[in-house]
């Protein structure tokens, strides 16, 4: 017996029997002319536009070599062209722009965390409580709400 | 189409199987009909191997059964956050079916009428998106708990806590319908 358990739990047991008895639910009146017009039209792509799994073997073998050979001439050619051409056109330069990017970048967020530390204690406490509140109810009714709402309407199921 | 006349004759003579797994599964037709199409196609992709071979019905309940799951794994995911709530809503400590409706101690597995077959797969569609899916994969396509747990990954507890509140959700509609027959 596959499931032990049917033998000793009356409620399972029971439960087998009855979903065993069920109908079979016939597909749709259209159902099988539907697939035949599905394979048919994947059928009617061209070759680039299906999975590549379904390409034909000499068309995997081609794009695979095709890949492999594009990855070379990127690894072994443009990188090292590029990366010579950067050093010959002065590469310190690039170095200091992209420090000077990367402290502006941390100036921005120290200054939004003074002015948050500036705001939290000038701001009397009532007006803060309020602006907390009125985040709280942006909060509650939109996914709060939409979380409810969805609950309510499934928990009939 | 190498041999499409052999492939509708195949088509015609699973496709009630295959979208009766999925609408249990899924419980839901426009759902069930995609995943049956989706299977089909499948199987003409494979038609080469399929075609001729006994175990072809084996092929198609087991592909329809991963595409179920999988289907179900998408909208899981995409719905995580209210399932989350609504798990939590129905949490292991809530009292529940079993404290309101405990299972008798002996239950008598008779015929049902054509009524109660009907009750019963209106009820299953109507269960809960994880205890249908429990349920089915347990009385029809028979796993154990164990690897009903593996495939929907989560706890060997919460299959057997599902299994156990839809047979007794199905067996609480059923009974009114019972007692109506005088069965």
């Amino acid at each position: 017996m596959k499931h032990d358990q049917n033998e000793k739990d009356p409620l399972a047991r029971w439960a087998d029997q009855a979903l065993r008895q069920m109908p079979i639910r016939r597909a749709p009146a259209g159902f099988r002319a539907g697939v035949l017009a599905e394979i048919r039209r994947q059928a009617a792509l061209p070759w680039y536009r299906r999975p590549w799994m379904q390409w034909s073997r000499q068309q995997r073998w081609l794009s695979a070599m095709a890949f492999v050979a594009l990855a070379f001439v990127v690894l072994g050619i443009v990188v090292p062209s590029l990366t010579d051409a950067a050093s010959r056109s002065g590469a310190g330069e690039f170095a200091a722009e992209l420090t000077r990017s990367f402290t502006l970048f941390i100036t921005g967020i120290q200054s939004l965390v003074e002015a948050l530390r500036l705001a939290l204690t000038r701001i009397p406490s009532p007006y803060l409580a309020a602006g907390l509140a009125a985040l709280a109810t942006i909060w509650v009714s939109t996914i709060g709400l939409g979380a409810a709402c969805w609950r309510v309407a499934t928990h009939s199921r | 189409m190498s041999d499409p006349a052999q492939f509708e004759d195949f088509l015609a003579a699973y496709e009630d199987m295959v979208y009766a797994t999925a609408y249990r599964m899924l419980g839901k037709e426009s759902d069930a009909q995609d995943i049956a199409q989706e299977v089909f196609v499948r199987a003409w992709e494979h038609w080469h191997d399929l075609s001729g071979s006994v175990t072809a019905g084996g092929w198609l309940k087991t592909v329809t059964r991963n595409l179920c799951l999988n289907h179900l794994q998408r909208y899981r995911a995409r719905w995580s956050f209210f399932s989350d709530l609504k798990s939590a809503d129905a949490g292991d400590d809530e009292p529940g079916l079993e404290a309101t409706f405990a299972a008798p101690e002996t239950l008598e597995v008779e015929m049902l009428t054509s009524d109660q077959r009907m009750v019963i797969e209106q009820e299953l569609v109507k269960l809960p998106d994880d205890q249908r899916t429990a349920l089915v994969l347990y009385h029809f396509e028979d796993l154990d708990y164990l690897e009903i747990a593996q495939r929907l990954g989560v706890s060997l507890g919460k299959v057997k806590t599902d299994i156990h509140r839809a047979r007794l959700a199905l067996l609480k509609r059923l009974q009114p319908q019972r007692e109506a027959l005088g069965v």
